[in-house]
Formats: C-alpha cells, sequence, structure tokens
C-alpha cells in the first residue's frame, strides 16, 4: 500500500488547512473501537451548556488563565495590538481588539495564555493519526472528526476524509447537523458512521438553546438516513432542560422511525466547559446541577422503552 | 469459598498462624564438621524440633515458617545467613556514593521436580553427581550435607504423618477424620516420592515452601497433568482442587507475619499464570483459570500473580483476566509478555526456547526461573552520570559541536556508573558467598550437578546483574532537552542551561519553564525522544553484552523501585537536571507516567514504552504502570476498549503493564482523609500496597503520575 501522504495531490488540493484546537487520542467514545478525534473550530450552534466552548468560534483564540500569570511582561512586548496591560501587578487582557495570532501565548512559557485553533493541513493531521493505527486495526477503531462542528469547516473535512479513507481507516463524524445537504451528500463516501446530535426535537426549545432552528437539521437526518448512513443519535441531556418525558419519548421515536439508526447516546450534562468559558472571558456561564446522580439510568431506561436500538450512557 | 476456607481465611488475618519457633541446643563439637555437614546436622536438629504448620480444620501439612533459625535456612529470608545480614546492615538501604544500594533479591524452588520425582529422587541425582567430584572434599561434603538434608525433611515428613494420624484419631466427626486419613496417605508419598494426584501435588509443594518461601512459579502448569487426571477419572471435582489451592494460598499468606512491616505489600510471593509451554503453545487452562478464580475468593494481599501474555492469548483470557483484576481490591494481578521476554532471554541470557519459555514473575515484577536465583537487583541512581558529565566533563562538553559529539563523552561517563555499579553488585556477591546455603540450594538448579551452594555460583538458572535503574526517564528527557535546546533549535547556549542548573534554576526559572512547556518528552510517541531512549538502550546493550558478573551470569537491567523509596533517596542527593527537574526532587522510576509530560495521551505513551528497548537489554525488572482514570471504565464499552488499548500495546511489543483506576481527585482526598480510604489499595512499583500506609514521596509519586488525559 502507498503511505505516502502526498500522492497524486496538486497543490492547490494540498492547500486546503483546518483550523484543529485538539487531537484526542484513545477515544473511546466516539463510535466503534479506539479512536483519534480531530477538534475542528468553528460551530453554527451555541448551546447553552456546551463543553467546548473554545470552539464555537472560527478563528483562533486566546485561552487566558490569570491565575498562572507570572508578570514576566513577554506577552506586552509579544503583542502587536497592544492586547495585554500590566496595571498593579493586574494583568488585563484586551480581548476585542485580538486577532489570535498567538504571538503572546508563544512567549507565555508558564501556560496564562494559551493559543486555541491551528490552521493544519489535511496531510498533516493524518499522519498524526496514523501514529495509532495499531490500535485501530487491533480494535475496529479509526478517525473521528468532531468539534465545534466538523461540517463548518468542510473542504478541509471533505479532504481529511478523503484522505483517511484511501488510507483504509475507519472515519466517523460527530456532527449537530446544521450544514448544507449537499455538503453531507458529497462527504458521505467516505463517512463510516455519523454521530448526529440531537439536543431536543421541540423546535422552540431548539432555538432557545442553540440560537438555531432545528427543522434543516432534521431534514439532514432523516436525509442521511435514507442515503443509507449509518447513524448513532447521539443527546446531551440537561437535568431540567431538555430532558422531559415527552422529549425522550420523542428522540425514541425519532429512533424508532429511521432505518440506520444503530445507537442512541445518552451524554450526561457535565460542566467541563465552565472553566474554558471563564478562560474565554465569556460573561455569562451556564451551569445545571451535576452530577446528574441517577438521572442517566432513568433516561435510559425511558428511551429504552420507545425504541428497538440499544441506548447507551456515553 | 466454602466456610472452612472462610473460617481459616479469618484466623489468618488476625492470628500468626505460624508456630512459635523452638530453639535447639546445638552441640558445640558440630563445628569440628565441614561447613556445609555442621549446617545441615544443625539444620535437622532444628526442623524437627519445630511443630508442624497445621492450623485446624486444615486438609494440608507442612513445614512452619523458619525464620529465627540460628542456622542458614531458607535463602529468601536469609535467616541465619550471618555474613549477607552483616552486607545488607551496611547497604541495604543505604545509598553508596549516590549511585547503588543493596535492594531485595530472590530464589524459587523448583517444585515441578519436586513433584515430577520427588526428594528421593534428588537422592538419585546426588549419588550421581559424587562420582564427578571424587577427591574434592568440600564439593563432596556439600552433598553429603545435601543427603543429609533431605534425611532430616524425610523425618519431619514423618513426624507430620504422626500429627495427623493422632488427630484423625482423636477426632469425632467423621468427615474430618476420613480428609485426615487421606492426608496422612499423602504424607507417606510425598514429598519424598514423586505426586500421584492432584491433592498430592498440593501437598507436597504444601510442606516444601517454607524451604523457599517465594514464589510458588508456574503452578498451572506442574500441577496441570495431575489435575487432568483427577478430572477425567472421576477422582477430583473442580471444588475440591479450589480448597486445596486456597489452603496453599493461605499458606503462603501466613508466611510473612501480620506483625511485620511487609504485611501490607503484597510483592512477597508472586507467580505466574499462563505463557508458552514448550511446544511454543499459550499454556492458559482450566487450571490457570480455577487458580486466579481461587485467589480472588480470598481477601488477601499475598501472593500476587502475573498472566503471561502470548501472541497465541485469546483475547477473552486477557479480557477475563483484566475484569478479574479491575475488581480485584487487593490489587493482586499484573500483566507480562512472553514475546520480547522471551527473545531477550534467548539472546542475552543465552537460554534455549524450552527453558527460557519456563520463566516466572517474582516478588515486584521481576522475571526469574523455577528453580533460578536471581541476583544482584540492585538499585541505582542513573541521573548521575549526567550531571557527572555536565559537571566533571564540562570543559570538553563546551566545546562539543554537536550532540553526537555530546553523546560520546556522556556514553563515556554512562559506562563508568555501569561498571561501578557492576562492582558493586560483585561485591555483594562475594559477601553473599561467604554464607553457605544448604537447604534452599537442594531445590535450586544446578546446585546438586556443581555440588555448590547457591550463594557461591551453584544456582545455574540466574539472573544476573538485575540492576534497577531509578531515573531513567530523567535521563531520556534531560539529553533530548540538550539536543533540542542547545544544539537543534539553538535556544540556549549550554553555557546557560550549565547555569542554570548550578543555580537550580534560580533566575532561570523562565527558561525551566519553557523547557518544560516545550520539551519534545519522552512518552508522546515522538521519534525526537523515542530514538534517544533506544540510543541510550543500545549504548546499554554494548555495555552489557557478552559481560557477566562474577558467577558468569549475563547482566540485564530494569527500572523498577523495591519496597524502598529509592528514586526519592537518590533524588534527594541529585542535583537539577535539565529535564525541568529541580535539585533534591524525586527520580523517576518504571517506564509509567512522569508528571504530566506525556502529552500526546495515553496510546502514544504506550507506543513510545513498547518500543524504546529493540534490543532487550531493559528486559530486566521493568514495570510499566498506568493508572487509568476511573471514567474511562465507566460503562463496559470503554472496558472493552482498555483491553484492547493492552493487547495492542503487547502486540507492539510493549513489556508489562499494571494498572490503576482512579481519579487524581480521589488520591488527593486519600492523602488527606486517611480513614475514609483506609482501604484503598494501589499498585505502587513492583508490588501493591495500601495507599494511606505509603509514605509520603510514594504518595505523592502516585498523585503526580495520575494524570493521563484520557477521553
Amino acid at each position: 500500500m502507498d503511505n505516502s501522504l502526498n500522492s497524486g495531490k496538486s497543490p492547490e488540493e494540498t492547500a486546503v488547512t483546518g483550523l484543529v484546537f485538539d487531537i484526542q487520542n484513545f477515544s473511546i467514545h466516539d463510535g466503534p473501537g479506539i479512536r483519534t478525534t480531530v477538534f475542528l473550530k468553528g460551530c453554527p450552534l451555541r448551546c447553552l451548556w456546551c463543553h467546548n466552548p473554545e470552539s464555537w468560534s472560527a478563528k483562533p483564540e486566546i485561552l487566558f488563565s490569570p491565575e498562572k500569570c507570572t508578570g514576566c511582561g513577554k506577552c506586552l512586548r509579544a503583542c502587536p495590538n497592544g492586547c495585554h496591560v500590566l496595571t498593579e501587578g493586574k494583568h488585563l487582557f484586551r480581548r476585542d481588539a485580538c486577532i489570535g495570532c498567538g504571538l503572546c501565548a508563544k512567549q507565555c512559557f508558564s501556560g496564562a495564555l494559551e493559543l486555541c485553533g491551528v490552521p493544519r493541513t489535511p496531510e498533516s493531521v493524518l499522519e498524526q493519526v496514523l501514529k495509532d493505527r495499531m490500535f485501530y486495526e487491533n480494535s475496529g477503531g479509526g478517525l473521528t472528526l468532531s468539534g465545534g462542528e466538523p461540517m463548518a469547516q468542510f473542504p478541509f473535512s471533505r479532504e481529511l476524509l478523503k484522505l483517511a479513507k484511501e488510507h483504509h481507516l475507519s472515519t466517523a463524524m460527530e456532527t449537530c447537523g446544521f450544514a448544507p445537504r449537499d455538503h453531507y451528500r458529497e462527504i458521505l463516501p467516505y463517512t463510516d458512521l455519523f454521530l448526529f446530535d440531537i439536543k431536543t426535537l421541540d423546535p422552540a426549545k431548539h432555538r432557545h438553546f442553540t440560537g438555531q432552528d432545528n427543522a434543516r437539521i432534521l431534514e439532514n437526518l432523516h436525509a442521511l438516513d435514507e442515503a443509507g448512513a449509518e447513524l448513532h443519535l447521539r443527546c446531551p441531556l440537561v437535568p431540567g432542560r431538555n430532558d422531559s418525558a415527552a422529549e425522550l419519548d420523542a428522540i425514541a421515536a425519532l429512533a424508532k422511525t429511521l432505518s440506520h439508526v444503530r445507537q442512541v447516546e445518552v451524554e450526561p450534562y457535565h460542566p467541563m466547559g465552565v472553566p474554558k468559558a471563564r478562560r474565554l472571558g465569556m460573561k455569562t456561564i451556564f451551569e445545571a446541577e451535576f452530577p446528574p446522580k441517577e438521572l442517566p439510568a432513568q433516561w435510559i431506561a425511558r428511551i429504552s422503552s420507545g425504541c428497538s436500538v440499544p441506548v447507551i450512557r456515553q | 469459598m466454602n466456610d472452612r476456607i472462610r473460617r481459616m481465611v479469618e484466623r489468618v488475618q488476625k492470628e500468626e498462624l505460624n508456630p512459635d519457633i523452638v530453639q535447639v541446643e546445638f552441640d558445640p563439637f558440630d563445628e569440628k564438621l565441614a561447613e556445609p555437614m555442621m549446617i545441615a546436622k544443625r539444620l535437622t536438629e532444628f526442623l524437627n524440633a519445630q511443630k508442624p504448620f497445621f492450623i485446624e480444620e486444615s486438609h494440608l501439612i507442612g513445614v512452619p515458617r523458619l525464620s529465627g533459625c540460628p542456622v542458614p535456612g531458607d535463602i529468601f529470608t536469609r535467616s541465619g545467613h550471618s555474613n549477607f545480614r552483616e552486607a545488607t546492615a551496611r547497604y541495604y538501604n543505604k545509598p553508596q556514593e549516590n549511585l547503588c544500594t543493596l535492594e531485595w533479591q530472590h530464589s524459587n524452588a523448583n517444585f515441578a521436580k519436586v513433584i515430577r520425582l520427588g526428594l528421593n529422587g534428588y537422592l538419585r541425582e546426588i549419588n550421581a553427581a559424587r562420582k564427578n567430584f571424587l577427591g574434592r572434599r568440600d564439593n563432596l561434603a556439600f552433598l553429603a550435607a545435601l543427603e543429609m538434608m533431605i534425611r532430616g525433611i524425610s523425618m519431619f515428613a514423618d513426624k507430620c504423618r504422626g500429627e495427623v494420624l493422632k488427630q484423625a484419631k482423636e477426632s469425632r466427626d467423621p468427615e474430618r477424620r476420613q480428609a485426615l486419613l487421606r492426608l496422612a496417605e499423602s504424607c507417606l508419598q510425598v514429598p519424598m516420592n514423586p505426586a500421584r494426584n492432584f491433592e498430592e501435588a498440593v501437598q507436597s509443594v504444601f510442606f516444601c515452601f517454607e524451604f523457599l518461601p517465594d514464589s510458588i512459579g508456574r503452578a498451572d502448569q506442574y500441577f496441570y497433568p495431575l489435575y487432568r487426571k483427577g478430572i477425567d477419572e472421576g477422582t477430583l471435582t473442580r471444588d475440591h482442587a479450589k480448597e486445596l489451592l486456597q489452603e496453599l494460598f493461605i499458606h503462603i499468606h501466613a508466611h510473612t507475619p501480620n506483625s511485620s512491616c511487609n504485611n501490607d505489600r503484597g510483592a512477597e510471593s508472586h507467580f505466574v499464570v499462563g505463557g508458552y509451554t514448550r511446544e511454543h503453545e499459550d499454556g492458559y487452562n482450566e487450571l490457570s483459570e480455577l487458580i486466579l478464580e481461587s485467589m480472588m475468593e480470598l481477601p488477601l494481599e499475598r501472593p500476587q500473580v502475573s498472566l503471561r501474555w502470548t501472541n497465541k492469548t485469546p483475547r477473552a483470557i486477557l479480557r477475563r483476566t483484566m475484569d478479574r483484576e479491575r475488581h480485584d481490591p487487593k490489587k493482586r494481578i499484573a500483566f507480562v509478555n512472553d514475546e520480547p521476554r522471551i527473545a531477550s532471554m534467548q539472546k542475552i541470557n543465552h537460554l534455549p526456547f524450552e527453558v527460557a519459555c519456563d520463566y516466572i514473575m517474582v516478588g515486584c515484577n521481576e522475571p526469574a526461573y523455577q528453580g533460578g536465583i536471581s541476583l544482584g537487583g540492585n538499585t541505582c541512581n542513573i541521573l548521575r552520570s549526567l550531571l557527572n558529565t555536565l559537571n566533571r566533563r564540562r570543559s570538553e562538553i563546551l566545546e562539543c559541536p554537536d550532540f553526537d559529539a555530546f553523546y560520546t563523552i556522556y556514553e563515556q561517563e554512562f559506562f563508568k556508573d555501569l561498571e561501578r555499579m557492576l562492582e558493586y553488585s560483585n561485591r555483594f556477591n562475594i559477601l553473599r558467598s561467604r554464607d553457605c546455603n544448604v537447604l534452599s540450594s537442594l531445590f535450586l538448579e544446578g546446585c546438586i550437578e556443581r555440588a555448590e551452594s547457591a550463594t557461591r555460583g551453584g544456582a545455574k538458572l540466574a539472573r544476573g546483574g538485575g540492576v534497577n535503574l531509578m531515573g531513567g526517564t530523567n535521563l531520556i528527557d534531560s539529553l533530548t532537552v540538550i539536543r533540542q535546546f542547545v544544539y537543534d533549535e539553538k535556544r540556549v547556549t549550554l553555557k546557560r542551561l550549565l547555569d542554570a542548573l548550578d543555580a537550580d534554576w534560580k533566575g532561570a526559572e523562565d527558561l525551566r519553564l519553557e523547557i518544560l512547556r516545550d520539551g519534545r518528552f519522552f512518552g508522546n510517541h515522538d521519534e525526537y525522544s523515542d530514538s534517544i531512549a533506544r540510543r541510550l538502550n543500545e549504548s546499554l546493550y554494548r555495555f552489557a553484552k557478552d559481560r557477566t558478573d562474577l558467577f558468569g551470569t549475563p547482566l540485564t537491567y530494569g527500572n523498577l523501585t523495591g519496597y524502598n523509596p529509592h528514586f526519592a533517596f537518590f533524588g534527594s542527593l541529585t542535583g537539577a537536571t535539565p529535564d525541568g527537574r529541580v535539585a533534591g526532587s524525586a527520580l523517576t522510576f518504571g517506564s509509567g507516567q512522569v508528571y504530566g509530560k506525556e502529552l500526546n495521551g495515553i496510546t502514544s505513551h504506550l507506543l513510545s514504552v513498547a518500543q524504546m528497548d529493540p534490543t532487550g537489554v531493559l528486559c530486566g525488572n521493568t514495570i510499566m504502570n498506568l493508572t487509568v482514570d476511573n471514567s474511562t471504565v465507566r460503562n463496559e464499552e470503554g472496558f472493552e476498549k482498555l483491553v484492547l488499548l493492552i493487547e495492542t500495546y503487547f502486540k507492539a511489543g510493549g513489556l508489562h503493564i499494571q494498572l490503576n483506576y482512579l481519579s487524581r481527585e480521589e488520591l488527593i482526598a486519600a492523602k488527606a482523609d486517611q480513614e475514609k480510604y483506609k482501604n484503598l489499595r494501589v499498585r505502587v512499583s513492583g508490588f501493591s500496597a495500601t495507599f494511606v500506609k505509603l509514605n509520603e514521596s510514594l504518595q505523592e509519586n502516585i498523585i503526580a503520575r495520575t494524570s493521563e488525559q484520557v477521553e
């Protein structure tokens, strides 16, 4: 097998880059087997409870942890826009003027400033992903794209999935479903599994929680199902927000209607996004009841009773 | 476990089951005898003055713990070995030159042979050996001593039988009387003759265990033929076999007194299941399964066991054993890979496959042989060689044009220290060779054939050198930093880096943080540092190749820390190092996690470790601790994937792994609230122990390495 990553690519094709904010190996909750998940920046939704708020913006951003600042002042000199100010021993960061160039973070050895989002080519990402090939082959795992919303960086995601398939990797994509239908059609041949997010099936609530209507999302879901795509429905459930009996029943009914849903995954809310939201300087930060205690078992039982596919906790 | 076993377990947990030692007045004229004869005579008298180890309701009887015996008795606890005691007093746990200490050593009886031949078979071997030593008084005296020892053991077996018959006569319970009569019959057969059935085989090992109270070796292999026979013929039930095994384990557990500081630590008796057979098949069998099941039912810390994995081990067996392991509150199971281990034993120890395939795991995860002795096992500070390079060879290294030139100088210092470690190992063994051991030598391969005490080179299946290198990962990371920051990226001059180390990073805090942030450290499956790890191991191989210790045993190396926190006390004497380590802080041990330097996650870390030693020179006491966040296995799917992770690690060449399922928060809480977490057991180095009973440096070490980001 030809393992070279640039074989037969014209310079234009390899010029595509994506903004990657994390690559995690030994991902065990993102599809079958042992996988590597590539997290891409940019998302059309603004879910209240999002645990990856650093993925919303499609641009590089600075994560700022003032408690780690040693006051060395290197960032002041590095920043071309004067975003960093030290007054009375306090480090102020003017995020509005920040262009995400990352020059300050490069100088910040204490880790107070970190750049989130690095442009990468599909080839360089795949090269990193392929390092764990032994684990995929032994476990039936592979590559998962996540984010943010991978479809928000469609050209990059398409290239990466295509490349992965050329290297005979299993591929999966976690998606919120909010993207042009043609785009899904285009990546379908390179995508073995969709981890399709269902936040709520109540349109008004969906708008309230995510900032977007869910009609388009559901259209895409049905279209993928009709096209024969393998689907897992992924349901982030937040106590008291989107876990009413009616909503759980609607999820079960949806799973029942579709032909290619193999599994329903319940993702109980966790507050991992809170510290990241703080480091992004977000004004309003959502917090819900945690840990959810016995609720997930109840959710699973309720959904299970209404559909025939396995319902598991992730 | 049945009620009888449950009552025995309760007893062993709270009482001392070994009878008190009865002291004996020896005839002073014994001293006129040749040394081994005197030892054998006195030992025989001593042994026969003792009460048997025979617990109420037991179906097995044996020799009690001989600790406190004034003449050299068992070689493992070194009871009566006066010269070795002196060596221990001088060197054990006392770092010499901030380089070496003397550590625990192991010897393992060949119980397979005891079962197969019986001690009468040993007498025949002794007779046969005599004609090779005609006219050599010392050797003949040693052989005569072995013979006398066997006669003494036979007497004690008779004594045991007498005791059993007496109790049978007194017993009013017909069932109990029946069991005792069966035991009396066994005592007539074993250990003097070959075991004829499973019951006798277990009785034979039970009886002999205290002659060398260490590992019972490949029990699932040597017991298996008689187990199979009994089951097939309908003379043995699985339940009865389980009871017998459980009694054996209780006996093994009882060897370490409840009052001992080692009582909590499970490594004093460690054995194996599975692994290659001589026919090159995977040896895991029904009895391996029964052994693990029997052990896991007992809420006891000892014995510990390793599953020997082979390329032919079915996934279901690895899965089942890992499942047992994760549910075992006593943390008794570790996992080793036969492929690299046997390959290295063939290549480095020059053993044929048929011998190498019978290797076992003992103590703190140390490879050994049935009927073999592990010399050395000394713990050494490998980081000292780097500091010697930086300090004593400073003017030379400052002139180095590139990393290769630097490494050439480093390698000279590395070899100097390796040489010095070997000198120390040999010195310990010379002190040890002043003692003559008759009793344990009988059970070690080669001592009859060579007519020589195991302490004096009699044992032919030896693991030599066995040096445990502390600070291995510090060394790889430090060399990586020098190559990366000084020579390749030219971020800092060597002069400035050395100044920073001299000042223990004072005034160079930024440089240290930059190194910690950007260093391409080991454990990230990064060819940059992985290649340095391999280069070091290749240097080590070149040093060790074709060299032996004073007994002619090839050298192997490892990286575990024993019962003592050597990594902490070497660290306290070791200055700052280029990997960002501050002066006085603990060194790394094992190939496990290092304070969050493995940023690329668990798979990268495992691949770095699996591929770091192509020569196999580090196939000695090498351990890999992996702490897995509890959340990984919160559902069965996660656990299945963990099994696949470990299996892939082994397929990639990983040598050893043991797991902790913990969260960092849990450990920090345990350190603060000892009462609440008093039962929390963790894998430490080669052993497992109760977390709150560990000293602070070990607690800190475990907390620090529990940072692998999973998910």
